[in-house]
């Protein structure tokens, strides 16, 4: 099963057409059935690992209220799967991964993107959380174990953006990204076409476009889930680029399709 | 800046090591978020009050939900709270990248511009900061027990940021 890294860029992408969504619909559709969903979002970004373990997991609108009042009516349905838990839960350890069944489920980075993949919602769904105290190292090595996933039907998925400055965004229509977000963009697609994932998990040391393009972790972690999963051999393929707001790349990347 | 936030800052100060800053100054910033919830909080239920406040499990969200704290500060203050635990919990554990999120937070609370930094983060700075304004603010909300409008009428913040960096190098 091929593994994708998305970048999932406003909330109002669920109720979106776009050549962003269309990729995202497009890619999913030239894969396998999944048995299940490991979902990793920017948006569950928490202290610790936990993993979704109700039965259907909720919909979680995690915007303010200057969205569409439809997004607020949005739900994505799909069930969770107890026996992805425990799968996910044996291959982590020694880290602790703890089951949450009632803080969290299925936030904006994840159904932003499912809506047009998966608009089904018909394929069991579980999310993993981010634990914000722990480096970029430990986030890789983690992703790392949970590998044999894919031999067993499941499509992990991270959801972020390689660049993402909210600070900086700029809603005027049509102005382009910055200089320094799309240098950044461009030089993390390089490393991932050259498989040079130590340069990606210690991107802070990659300079000034670096900081302003990652200045803090949550968005770009996911993508570290995804690269993980690469195998030798196994080369990475873009599923749609761009930017939004001038500092948030869209881009998405497979891994081994 | 009030008699008590200079004590706190001299105390942090007179630290050599920002895991002995993280062991002192986190409890003082948890002791301040209570302080602040019995100077915000309004006096009903008055029998209920100081129970509902000594026992509430995450004091500092709640200082957030008054805007004593605004978001960027909230999160550093978050951040910082991590540092001490995983300090505890796994001595010698990294937590450099959890400096330099909260440093961006505090920064950017100030101005949004402000993006990349002249100087290193500091974890003494940023929780000798937040000590700081929370303290300066737990004062105005004793003298007028209101919701008060953080970094409205406050002084240069970026400056005093920097300035505490420099104490804490």
């Amino acid at each position: 099963m091929p593994a994708a890294f998305f970048g999932h860029g406003s909330p109002a992408n669920t109720i979106s057409i776009n050549r962003y969504t269309r990729a995202w619909g497009n890619f999913a559709a030239t894969l396998p059935a999944p048995r299940a969903i490991l979902v990793i979002s920017a948006h569950w970004y928490v202290a610790g690992t936990r993993i979704s373990a109700a039965p259907r997991p909720p919909t979680i609108h995690d915007f303010n209220a200057h969205f569409p009042l439809p997004l607020f009516d949005f739900a994505y349905p799909a069930r969770g799967d107890a026996e992805l838990v425990d799968r996910v839960i044996d291959l982590a350890g020694p880290i602790e991964v703890e089951r949450d069944a009632t803080t969290w489920g299925i936030d904006h980075g994840a159904f932003s993107v499912l809506a047009h993949a998966f608009p089904a919602a018909d394929v069991p769904l579980v999310a993993l959380s981010i634990d914000r105290s722990k480096p970029p190292a430990f986030h890789y090595a983690l992703a790392a174990r949970l590998a044999p996933l894919r031999d067993e039907g499941i499509f992990i998925m991270g959801s972020g953006n390689v660049v993402h400055n909210l600070e900086l965004a700029d809603p005027t229509a049509g102005a382009p990204a910055y200089d320094w977000a799309r240098r950044f963009d461009e030089r993390a697609a390089n490393l991932l076409a050259m498989g040079d994932h130590e340069s990606l998990v210690n991107y802070h040391r990659l300079g000034p476009d670096a900081r302003l393009s990652v200045p803090t972790p949550d968005h770009y972690l996911p993508l570290l889930y995804a690269i993980a999963l690469q195998r030798s051999g196994e080369r990475v393929a873009a599923i749609v680029e761009g930017f939004a707001f001038r500092s948030g790349s869209m881009l998405s990347v497979s891994i081994g399709t | 800046m009030t008699e008590r936030a200079s004590a706190f800052i001299a105390e942090l100060a007179a630290l050599r090591t920002d895991d002995a800053r993280l062991h002192a100054g986190v409890p003082a910033l948890r002791a301040l978020y209570r302080d602040v919830l019995r100077a915000a909080a309004p006096p009903n239920p008055q029998y209920e009050r100081e129970r509902i406040i000594a026992q509430a499990p995450n004091p500092r969200e709640l200082v957030f939900l008054f805007g004593v704290l605004s978001e960027g500060e909230n999160e550093a203050a978050l951040l910082l709270e991590l540092m001490a635990d995983v300090r505890i919990t796994e001595p010698g554990a990294p937590v450099a990248h959890l400096v330099d999120e909260a440093w961006y937070y505090l920064r950017t609370s100030i101005d949004e511009h402000w993006q990349l930094d002249d100087g290193p983060p500091s974890a003494g700075g940023a929780l000798g900061y937040l000590l700081l304004v929370l303290t300066e603010r737990l004062e105005r909300l004793r003298c007028a027990p209101q919701p008060v409008a953080v970094a409205q009428g406050e002084p240069d913040r970026a400056a005093l940021l920097r300035s505490l960096r420099d104490t804490f190098e």
